[in-house]
């Protein structure tokens, strides 16, 4: 009726309008007009507010915000629904009187509404203890549960030597790779290996630096291959290898002299020649003795020479120390018999 | 299932290579049952829809069923997870909920710490001209967290990973450090190596140390490496691919010393460089 009168007359100014802004269609605008024309039933304030819109040119109607979400929550309502992943703060689905930013003189922190402070902070909202929990639950199946027989490290340790170390790296970036990843560290105790004595020994020498004597530690890491694996197959070839070698007397190693050695040896030393020197001159100012094997032994036998040879190794390999010297001092007192 | 016969038969292995005498039986047949009792409970039955419901898991939609493979599980002495972050609160909120996961999927967190943080400083001109004298100052500071957990398998692992990162905040680096524990069953290697191979195993040890002490590990070195490696492969030493572990006959092994003597001249010119 109304409706009907008023379309034809404005069908021209809808024209105009569908030029200016082609947003909305013309049976849209057209309803719309015809729905204020009911409401205000009269042709004229319809075209006045038709002409105001067009001359303005885009001007959406504001629409009116409806009750925030939080007037409608109930204190038990699952908070899994209302956050079931990450997103952003969003103030009306919030329920907490939460303040974020610098105050302004003699005020206080603004208010979550249009808070920008609130948005760009990461929040944990998707991940309350509830969801947690739910989450685990669903998760749990897939985990699997670690033998009870090794419940200790030392347990680990003695059953798994050899214990190999690897990094990885989630960061955000132009890149996903980082290349520390192929990096790997091999590390296992010597005690825990079945060398004996010059297969240790050598297995030391071979490795240099790799060892370190306080953990008796030997640690091998590799980087020099581009991939992971590569470079853990690398690490156990060049285990294999030291150990291998070890255990083998090359003919060279006949020639090893007394400064190759890795501990002080009284045996042969110049140490154990002076005090036999001295103990015999000590004998033959007293009596006429001939030099023989037997008195050699004899005098190496002797309780005091023992003690003297027990203080000089532990001189020379445990480093010098006050109560090693005082030892050492017993030591040569007693041989001479001061 | 599957964990529990690999350890088995890799404890054998270990104690034949290691101590040089087969494991008492006993002693087999009692770490056997231990973890095969710890295991029971860890064969998940299959998921069906109903059982979904139960848990009040209604919109994974993809959950599949749970399958158990063959393939033996990895078992990691520690997990050591690094966050690096420039807000110290995100990061507090960031370990309580890796801290509750870890305790919800049933691992044993051993400590969650605080280390020091890393400040970056940088001092620059305050103006575009002139002005030596007035300078700015910026710092950037890198806030670290780290949590530990201790004697987990590789499936566990593997899970608390993925659901940790996939809850990574914005703005939140991870530094995930696994140490296994292997077995050195891999190890075991049967051919005998003459005077001459030893002379082509110094030159490899001599190169690890040389290009770890390289910190930028640039692409020369990376190919030079793999150069050497190919050049070495020739001779059967070849550790990168998966058939040179060595249970081998006979029959490799001749053929390797025929290649040794052969690059013996090779690798003489390898010491003198």
């Amino acid at each position: 009726m109304a409706a009907s009168v008023t379309r034809p007359a404005l069908s021209s100014l809808c024209k105009i309008n569908s030029n200016i802004n082609g947003i909305y269609s013309l049976t849209s605008f057209s309803r719309r007009i015809s729905i204020s024309s009911v409401l205000s039933t009269s042709a004229v304030t319809t075209e006045t507010e038709a002409a105001g819109r067009g001359v303005r040119g885009q001007r959406r109607s504001k629409r009116q915000a409806g009750e925030p979400r939080t007037e409608r929550m109930t204190v038990d309502q699952d908070w899994t629904a209302v956050y079931p992943t990450a997103a952003s703060f969003k103030p009306s689905a919030v329920p907490l009187p939460v303040r974020m930013g610098y105050p302004v003189k003699r005020g206080v922190p603004p208010a979550k509404k249009g808070n920008l402070e609130l948005i760009k902070i990461p929040n944990f909202l998707h991940l309350t203890p509830v969801a947690i929990k739910k989450h685990c639950e669903a998760l749990k199946q897939f985990c699997t549960e670690w033998p009870s027989a090794l419940d200790s490290d030392e347990k680990c340790v003695k059953h798994f030597p050899i214990q190999v170390q690897s990094k990885e790296f989630v960061s955000a970036g132009l890149s996903l790779r980082n290349p520390d990843v192929r990096i790997v560290t091999l590390k296992v105790k010597l005690s825990s290996l079945n060398l004996d004595d010059h297969a240790r020994k050598k297995m030391i020498k071979l490795s240099e630096e790799r060892y370190c004597k306080d953990t008796d530690t030997l640690t091998i890491t590799t980087d020099s291959c581009p991939l992971r694996q590569q470079n853990y197959d690398y690490a156990m070839y060049l285990l294999t290898v030291l150990y291998h070698e070890s255990w083998k007397t090359e003919a060279w190693e006949q020639e090893k002299t007394r400064a190759d050695m890795e501990e002080y040896e009284w045996e042969d030393s110049p140490s154990q020649k002076k005090v036999l020197d001295t103990l015999l001159r000590m004998r033959a100012l007293g009596a006429k003795d001939e030099v023989e094997e037997g008195t050699r032994e004899e005098l190496l036998g002797q309780p005091a020479v023992q003690e003297y040879r027990d203080t000089m190794l532990r001189l020379k390999n445990e480093g010098e120390t006050e109560e090693n010297l005082q030892q050492y001092k017993e030591a040569v007192k007693k041989l001479f018999n001061i | 299932m599957a964990a529990c016969v690999w350890s088995v038969r890799s404890v054998r292995v270990l104690s034949e290579i290691i101590h040089g005498h087969v494991l008492p039986a006993a002693a087999a047949v009692r770490h056997q049952a231990g973890s095969s009792r710890s295991l029971h409970g860890a064969r998940a039955p299959a998921v069906s829809a109903r059982h979904l419901k139960q848990l009040g898991v209604t919109s994974l939609r993809s959950l599949s069923q749970v399958s158990l493979s063959e393939e033996p599980d990895a078992l990691y002495q520690k997990l050591s997870v690094r966050v690096k972050g420039h807000d110290r609160s995100v990061l507090d909120s960031f370990e309580f909920f890796a801290s509750l996961a870890a305790r919800e999927l049933g691992l044993s967190l051993e400590r969650a710490f605080e280390p020091r943080k890393h400040t970056e400083k940088l001092t620059l001109l305050k103006s575009v001209h002139i002005f030596k004298k007035h300078r700015v100052q910026y710092e950037t500071r890198t806030h670290h967290r780290t949590i530990e957990i201790s004697r987990v398998t590789g499936s566990s692992a593997r899970v608390y990973l993925e659901y940790i990162q996939r809850n990574l905040p914005e703005g939140v680096a991870m530094e995930v450090t696994k140490v296994t524990a292997a077995s050195a069953g891999q190890t075991q290697s049967c051919f005998s190596i003459t005077h001459s191979a030893c002379l082509l195993y110094r030159p490899l040890l001599k190169r690890s140390r040389n290009t770890s002490r390289n910190r930028c590990g640039t692409r020369a070195n990376w190919s030079r490496a793999v150069s050497e490696q190919h050049t070495v492969s020739a001779a059967g030493l070849c550790p990168l691919t998966a058939d040179s572990h060595p249970n081998c006959d006979r029959q490799s092994v001749c053929v390797y010393m025929e290649t040794v003597k052969q690059m013996h001249l090779f690798s003489f010119l390898y010491i003198i460089k």
